[in-house]
């Protein structure tokens, strides 16, 4: 167990620094650095000089990689934006809790109608409930969010006017002075990030659907099952005593790594509802060619996800039995 | 959970569930190839259990293909053939702006509606009163060149990779697969942004992109299937008559693993498409004034918040067509190829 926690632990230390030193790599190649960013078209090439070794620029790749990663760690430090001067970390911080936010949110909605779903039509294998939601999971998962986004849109928004088109107004405020307006800056976030939610939600809930109700009806005909209901258990006892947990292992796992890439998926839903989080972050960086920002928000994003599913791998071997005993064993 | 397949008994599992994190493409659509993969498993176990069976009427439907399969074949036949010629149809120009001081009656129009000259404008006009049925089938050739071109390269690449590491296994595998780890590690739409923001804006930049993306997907389903088929008798017996690994690969491995990776084919193409979709959406795709579906998309977002939904309804509905008659495409593959459904 503790050669596969090592091993594990060399493999994520050896992705994220290959992670990092590829996304310091990748975004040192975006055409129009730094200099072009600062300068805008008034710079003498005494300037460009100056502002090339004021970023370092006219060093070997290695030594600015060195650099870059020794602010970062050491002092957290992820330059500025070219364009306004603001350090990338004080923006990081003020949009990671917004997209974080948004993902669980969605992430609540999705596992909650999943289940319901998923154990509705296990109940009944190919019975009326089951050919209905499987249309429905079926068209969820072909259906891409920015497509959706615009038929909950003309619905909520535009026919019957319930909630707003644009998110721009939310704002994670965790150190306010007391509960009641704790209260309401969550109440309205949670109104606010609703339609985003759904529509980040809606693929997912298809596949936790599917996945519970796969593995229901595969646990439904174990003998333990059918020894239950020998003994006359009732069919409600049975499915939420007895088959529902050994059959939510998968449904754990894909949720967990469904953290992370819901964490990528956020950036088109934060786009089409206006959303001041990492991913509008990320295309507004693109747009202006504001490179260190983007390079701050790829890091960011992509250590979140590689540790997310580091975790979710470790977690999953901890929890099924079968997988724990065959590694002691092993 | 299903108990892990007995044919994988030879082949090490990190975890059941292990190549379900390779499987991310760009929308959240391509969960479902995580399932795909399993039931992969199941045809590659049930095909044994499969001989004898007395061929029932179920397993008698499951032989054809259906109506719906190929109402959907035909949807993007059609779609692609417009596609192909749109150049020779007689299509307005899809970039045309009308001019002069009737411009503004001109734009947003609901299909089926005349312009000021009393010609008929079929899918109606967008926001600059641009022709929408041609401007959605220009954008559907970007859409469905792009998907299709990213899916046949990275099919090419991921699955020369996956077969090669599946079957030599070793330092080979464990180099090639920390490759894929690697892409796996950025969020799929977030490393095609990245990957077009440097390269610049166009179809085939975007296909390079998307092609990237698929790769190590393609790359590791291909390799599980490998690994799954090299533990059969037949390689086995091939090698023992003396088979070179090339011969091993290409005559016994390629023709058993492509037909397990043929449903997962429309799939992918439609999670590119889709990809494509949000790329253009972003405005990361092809040049304005070029058409593309996402573009349409984007630039019909104010237009729907007026109420006028068909500006933006247009290329959503040819999206939609061609997504989920992939999707069916796909799902119809899928069963016709298993031969014996274990989860019911």
């Amino acid at each position: 167990m503790l050669l596969f926690l090592l091993k594990k632990v060399l493999q994520l230390v050896f992705v994220l620094l290959v992670v990092s030193f590829l996304t310091f790599l990748m975004l040192d190649q975006l055409e129009g650095d730094v200099v072009d960013v600062r300068c805008g078209l008034g710079c003498t090439p005494e300037q460009r000089d100056e502002l090339r070794v004021e970023y370092g620029l006219d060093q070997p790749i290695p030594v600015q990689y060195g650099k870059w990663l020794q602010n970062l760690v050491v002092d957290r430090d992820l330059g500025a934006s070219g364009v306004n001067g603001v350090p990338v970390s004080e923006s990081l911080g003020d949009k990671l809790p917004v997209t974080l936010f948004l993902v669980v949110y969605s992430q609540v909605i999705a596992l909650g109608i999943g289940l319901l779903l998923g154990t509705a039509s296990a109940r009944k294998p190919a019975g009326r409930i089951d050919r209905i939601s499987s249309v429905i999971a079926g068209l969820a998962i072909s259906i891409p969010n920015y497509v959706f986004a615009f038929i909950v849109i003309l619905l909520f928004a535009v026919t019957f006017p319930i909630f707003k088109v644009t998110a721009t107004d939310v704002n994670i405020e965790v150190l306010l002075p007391d509960v009641g307006a704790q209260l309401s800056n969550f109440g309205s976030n949670l109104y606010l990030l609703l339609l985003p939610a759904i529509c980040l939600a809606l693929a997912e809930l298809a596949v936790y659907a599917r996945l519970l109700r796969n593995d229901l009806i595969a646990t439904l005909q174990e003998d333990y099952v059918t020894m239950a209901r020998a003994k006359g258990l009732p069919a409600r006892q049975i499915m939420w005593r007895h088959a529902f947990r050994p059959s939510t292992f998968s449904l754990a796992t894909v949720a967990g790594i469904n953290m992370g890439r819901l964490i990528g998926g956020t950036i088109i839903v934060e786009a089409i509802f206006a959303i001041n989080g990492m991913g509008l972050y990320v295309v507004q960086s693109i747009n202006q060619r504001d490179s260190i920002p983007l390079q701050g928000a790829v890091l960011v994003i992509a250590t979140a996800y590689v540790l997310i599913n580091f975790t979710v791998d470790l977690l999953y071997a901890f929890l099924d039995p079968r997988i724990r005993d065959a590694r002691a064993t092993a | 959970m299903p108990p892990p397949d007995e044919t994988f008994s030879g082949a090490p599992e990190p975890s059941p569930l292990g190549d379900r994190d390779a499987l991310m493409g760009v929308n959240n659509l391509a969960a479902e190839v995580g399932m795909i993969e399993d039931d992969h498993a199941r045809i590659i176990g049930s095909e044994l259990a499969a001989e004898g069976d007395p061929e029932s009427a179920v397993a008698l439907a499951k032989r054809r293909l259906g109506v719906v399969f190929w109402i959907a074949t035909g949807i993007i036949g059609v779609l692609a053939l417009l596609a192909v010629f749109a150049d020779v149809l007689p299509l307005a120009n899809p970039n045309e702006q009308p001019r002069g001081a009737n411009a503004r009656l001109e734009q947003s129009l609901p299909p089926f509606s005349y312009r000021v000259d009393g010609s008929l404008t079929v899918l109606g006009t967008d926001s600059l009163g641009r022709d929408q049925l041609s401007r959605v089938i220009y954008g559907s050739r970007v859409a469905l060149g792009v998907g299709f071109a990213a899916v046949l390269i990275g099919t090419l690449i991921g699955g020369a990779i996956g077969l090669t590491s599946g079957y030599f296994r070793r330092g080979y595998d464990t180099v090639t697969m920390a490759g894929m780890d690697v892409l796996l590690a950025f969020p799929a739409l977030l490393l095609a942004l990245v990957i077009v923001a440097i390269r610049g804006k166009g179809p085939v930049n975007s296909t390079i992109a998307l092609t990237v993306v698929a790769i190590p997907t393609i790359a590791r389903l291909v390799r599980a299937n490998t690994m799954a088929f090299s533990q059969r008798e037949f390689v086995l017996a091939s090698r023992t008559l003396g088979a070179s690994h090339l011969r091993v690969i290409t005559k016994e491995l390629l023709p058993n693993v492509f037909l397990a990776l043929l449903p997962f084919i429309p799939l992918a193409i439609a999670v590119a498409i889709a990809a494509e979709g949000a790329l253009a959406y972003l405005g990361q795709s092809v040049e304005p004034p070029q058409a593309s579906l996402g573009g349409m998309i984007s630039q019909g977002q104010p237009q729907l918040e007026q109420g006028k939904w068909w500006v933006p309804g247009v290329p959503i509905v040819v999206l939609l067509a061609v997504l989920i008659s992939l999707n069916l495409i796909g799902d119809r593959l899928r069963e016709f190829f298993t031969i014996k459904d274990s989860a019911l």
